[in-house]
């Protein structure tokens, strides 16, 4: 690994893949408005959010809360610097999961029986994105014969020829994470429906804009993990970007949320019949495919 | 005359011995402390020695003259098998009768037939492996055993119903130290299926210490499954006696070095299913989880350091066997399974213990499968898994049991707030399950060595799907335990939480071991398990290896770094802000968060975890994880009948 690079690729990410995250949240909520008839917010929204929130008073129902936020945003953006510095996909997949616990365990110790659904379900939520996440590495390494991101662009050609799949499976996990219906189990939308935000119902302030500005990350996570998949062809990857954040969209504005059961359901059947079947295929005719 | 190595053995072999008879004589309380004080000086002293040695350079001990020993060795089998038919006669248990009997009658004639076959091979062979297995016999279990001196003086002030036989007691956690040294130590296959009966008899002894109805039919349980394993395991050394072959093939040194694999099938098919029940896989796990009736330590030997750990070893030992035959492949996916499905039982228990004997259950799935797949990748993942796993699990057994004795209760959903009640076990519980599946601790590492070995194995992606979903069932359960003891932090610290020193040493002792185990395992990589593979696959080469590679460990190291600073924020941080009541709907709150009822009354909150009862309930899943996993297991002898090979 050229050690420069790797660098500049994690602090280009710990910079801009917010500020991207923040614009894109913007431009959904712009969208959303339109599309429901309204004007809605400026396009700069989240960012101003954050700001405010971050010029709040300090207030929690426990103090560890303070902690377990900051030890999620911090672990959050050290997987996707890993990520960025073309590393191993594995390493990325696991820290997420220690990231996402410790937002878990900061929604647990505000012992408060919403904050309680959404924690209960936000590890579902973590749970039902395990499998997909493995595989996910699983397909990467039995194309490339290795976890290391950084040989995705070794190959001759783009990685999704092999694990179409995957990448659709990818797509369902990234409407769980995004938190956006049918899959907003963990935390609704908005705060006036009957599950009051479940996760973060008990966070505020500073608190409460790390775990925004995490999400934020997390989401250009799952986005840069989709785009990898089509190494060298970044039109392809434009256009599969648009595709996906209009689809996103729509689907947000469609559905009612769907209970935790159907969620699980749904994408790990999604998960089997594209990601296991994928790497079926690909493990059977592996020696006429690469 | 003999070599300090040679010595060594033998203490490691006799001095647990020579201290279970001694405990077994002496009654006061003094002298036992005492007694275990030393034994377990001396055992972890001698495990130390004997490992430094060996890894300096592996030993091989040849005795002139072993007939006696053998002579010894089938007098304790046949002790033994005839204390469990009487005992089987007195509580009127029929299958284990049978069993016993049948067990019997194998061991009289395989001492007729066998006995001239033994010799020419070395007795006592000790390489990196058994070196892991020693450190993790002689530390952790003798932990183990001197955790127990506070835990049965609480234990006997708490269930004043169960007749107080510590002596007996201790007598037998001694007894199966010694015996799975006997089990690491031996390269004679007779000499371990010595050791073998014995860890049977003292499991079944110890889950049945509190003699009441339900302790009894669990302990016959125990032993009936057992005893499976041991016939299974007699008859493939009738087996290998019945192969004509130019070397010993009794022992494992032979066995390895053996080239015609495919004449190895049907004797490699019955040992695997040896190491099946020992091993507590499905269809045999219920003998594991019917074993938490017995005092917490028994659960912590049985569990972490020894019994299940002599079945994986042996599969383990027997891995490049495994690989060049299909008898392999369905090993692996007995233990594949296994793991998914214990896991996803491990979510619908609330009994503390169950959890940890699922998940005991389910990474001892992995192991198997690992060995089953018997690459030296798999392999690697495969000894990474038993230490991670032993010493995490030894250390959440000892908390869980302390926890037990402090608050009355062993169900995680009483466990909320313990983090503030009893902050020494709760800490260290926390590092103990953190250390089970959480990144950048050793299981985690194991877990993706195994992946990288399944996905370079056959079939490697029926493999990595069912890895791929276990894990996620393993997140689920661990982490709501873990959220569980950050719950409700306004209690009090409880009243009397002096533990004793017994039991503070071992579970310190092993809070640090998880986390320098975690530091460490690239030095274990590199200087323990890579030499072994090196040994045992003359083709193996340590670079080629995502888990070894160096980029990885700076990511890791990183890693490490920011839990630290962030462990140190916890502690040193301000936690100055306005504290609020907690959010509940609108309702008027107290200060100790509780709501006002409708009657005026102020109420608690009380929040419980889910434990999705349909859908990975024992009702649920168990009936088809054992039709599934025998339909598995009947494939893995006939394809050991048919000779099939890769």
């Amino acid at each position: 690994m050229n050690i420069m690079m790797a660098i500049i690729g994690a602090v280009a990410f710990l910079v801009f893949a917010p500020l991207i995250g923040g614009l894109l949240m913007g431009c959904d909520r712009v969208f959303t408005a339109r599309m429901q008839s309204r004007v809605g917010p400026p396009i700069l929204q989240p960012f101003y959010d954050v700001v405010k929130l971050w010029h709040k008073e300090k207030a929690f129902s426990s103090p560890v809360e303070t902690i377990f936020t900051t030890a999620y945003l911090v672990l959050v953006a050290f997987s996707g610097a890993m990520l960025a510095t073309g590393g191993n996909i594995l390493l990325v997949v696991f820290s997420l999961t220690l990231a996402h616990t410790f937002l878990i365990l900061a929604a647990y110790s505000a012992n408060a029986p919403f904050s309680h659904i959404g924690a209960e379900r936000e590890l579902i939520s973590v749970m039902i994105m395990e499998p997909a996440l493995i595989l996910y590495a699983a397909g990467i390494f039995m194309v490339t014969g290795s976890f290391m991101l950084i040989d995705v662009f070794r190959m001759g050609v783009p990685v999704i020829v092999y694990i179409p799949g995957i990448l659709l499976m990818m797509f369902s996990i990234l409407l769980l994470r995004l938190r956006k219906s049918p899959f907003d189990i963990s935390t609704s939308e908005h705060a006036h429906q009957e599950l009051v935000k479940g996760v973060t119902s008990s966070l505020s302030g500073k608190n409460l804009a790390k775990v925004e500005v995490a999400h934020w990350y997390e989401a250009m996570i799952l986005i840069a993990l989709m785009i990898l998949l089509f190494s060298q062809v970044y039109i392809a990857a434009v256009l599969m970007l648009l595709v996906v954040f209009f689809l996103v969209l729509i689907i947000d504005n469609v559905f009612p949320r769907v209970t935790w059961q159907t969620t699980v359901k749904r994408i790990w059947i999604t998960t089997l019949i594209l990601g296991v079947v994928n790497i079926v295929i690909l493990g059977i005719f592996e020696g006429v495919l690469l | 005359m003999y070599s300090p190595d040679f010595i060594a053995i033998l203490v490691l072999l006799l001095v647990p011995v020579c201290a279970a008879l001694l405990l077994a004589v002496f009654k006061p309380d003094i002298i036992r402390n005492v007694l275990v004080g030393i034994t377990s000086v001396v055992i972890i002293g001698t495990s130390l020695f004997l490992a430094w040695n060996a890894w300096l350079s592996p030993i091989y001990v040849t005795i002139e003259n072993a007939a006696w020993m053998n002579t010894i060795l089938f007098i304790i089998e046949i002790v033994i098998s005839l204390i469990i038919i009487g005992l089987s006669i007195k509580y009127k248990k029929v299958l284990p009768l049978i069993l016993a009997v049948i067990q019997f009658v194998l061991l009289s004639f395989l001492e007729y037939f066998g006995i001239d076959q033994i010799g020419g091979a070395q007795e006592f062979v000790v390489n990196n492996f058994t070196v892991v297995m020693i450190l993790i016999i002689g530390v952790i279990g003798t932990l183990i055993c001197v955790y127990s001196l506070g835990y049965m003086k609480d234990y006997h002030e708490h269930q004043t119903s169960v007749p107080n036989r510590k002596r007996y007691f201790f007598a037998l956690m001694f007894l199966f130290l010694s015996a799975m040294f006997g089990i690491v130590l031996s390269n004679n296959l007779m000499w371990i299926l010595c050791a073998w009966e014995v860890t049977t008899l003292c499991s079944f002894l110890l889950i049945g210490y509190s003699l009441t109805t339900e302790a009894v039919n669990n302990s016959f349980r125990a032993v009936w499954m057992n005893l499976i394993g041991g016939i299974s395991f007699t008859l493939a050394l009738y087996f290998l006696i019945g192969i004509n072959a130019p070397i010993n093939l009794l022992s494992v040194s032979g066995l390895l070095a053996y080239p015609d694999v495919h004449t190895l099938t049907i004797p490699l098919a019955l040992i695997a299913l040896a190491g099946l029940t020992k091993a507590a896989q499905f269809p045999f796990s219920t003998w594991l989880t019917g074993a938490m009736v017995a005092p917490t330590p028994v659960s912590a030997l049985l569990h972490s350091s020894t019994m299940v750990k002599a079945g994986v070893y042996i599969l383990v030992l027997f891995a490049p066997l495994f690989a060049e035959t299909w008898v392999g492949i369905a090993l692996a996916l007995v233990g594949a399974f296994t793991f998914l499905m214990a896991s996803a039982l491990a979510i619908s228990q609330s009994n503390a213990k169950k959890v940890l004997a699922y998940s005991t259950i389910a990474n001892l799935g992995l192991i198997t499968a690992c060995a089953g797949i018997g690459t030296p990748g798999a392999v690697m993942a495969a000894i990474l898994l038993i230490i991670f796993h032993a010493v995490a699990k030894a250390l959440l057994f000892l908390c869980v049991g302390a926890v037990e004795h402090k608050t009355g209760s062993r169900d995680i959903e009483d466990m909320d707030g313990l983090i503030v009640r009893l902050p020494l076990l709760a800490n260290m519980m926390v590092i103990g399950i953190c250390g089970m599946y959480l990144a950048p601790f050793g299981m985690l590492v194991s877990k993706w060595a195994a992946l990288e070995a399944f996905l370079t194995a056959p079939f490697g992606y029926v493999f990595v799907t069912l890895l791929a979903f276990g894990s996620a069932f393993t997140v689920f359960f661990w982490t709501k335990w873990l959220g569980k003891l950050f719950m409700r932090m306004n209690k009090p610290p409880a009243p009397k939480v002096t533990l004793h020193f017994s039991e503070k040493v071992p579970v310190i002792t092993l809070g640090i071991l998880v986390i320098g185990c975690c530091i460490a395992f690239p030095a274990m990589i590199i200087g323990l398990i890579s030499p072994y593979l090196h040994g045992i696959y003359p083709l193996y080469t340590p670079g080629l290896f995502g888990v070894t590679s160096s980029d990885n460990y700076i990511m890791l190291g990183i890693m490490l770094f920011i839990i630290l600073i962030l462990c140190l924020g916890a502690f040193f941080g301000s936690k100055a802000g306005r504290k609020l009541p907690p959010y509940i709907g609108g309702r008027a709150v107290d200060n100790d968060g509780r709501f006002l009822g409708s009657l005026g009354v102020y109420k608690e909150t009380k929040n419980a975890n889910y434990y999705l009862e349909e859908y990975c309930g024992e009702q649920k899943l168990l009936m088809p994880s054992w039709i599934i996993s025998l339909i598995l297991i009947a494939a893995m002898l006939l394809l050991g009948i048919m000779g099939a090979m890769i």
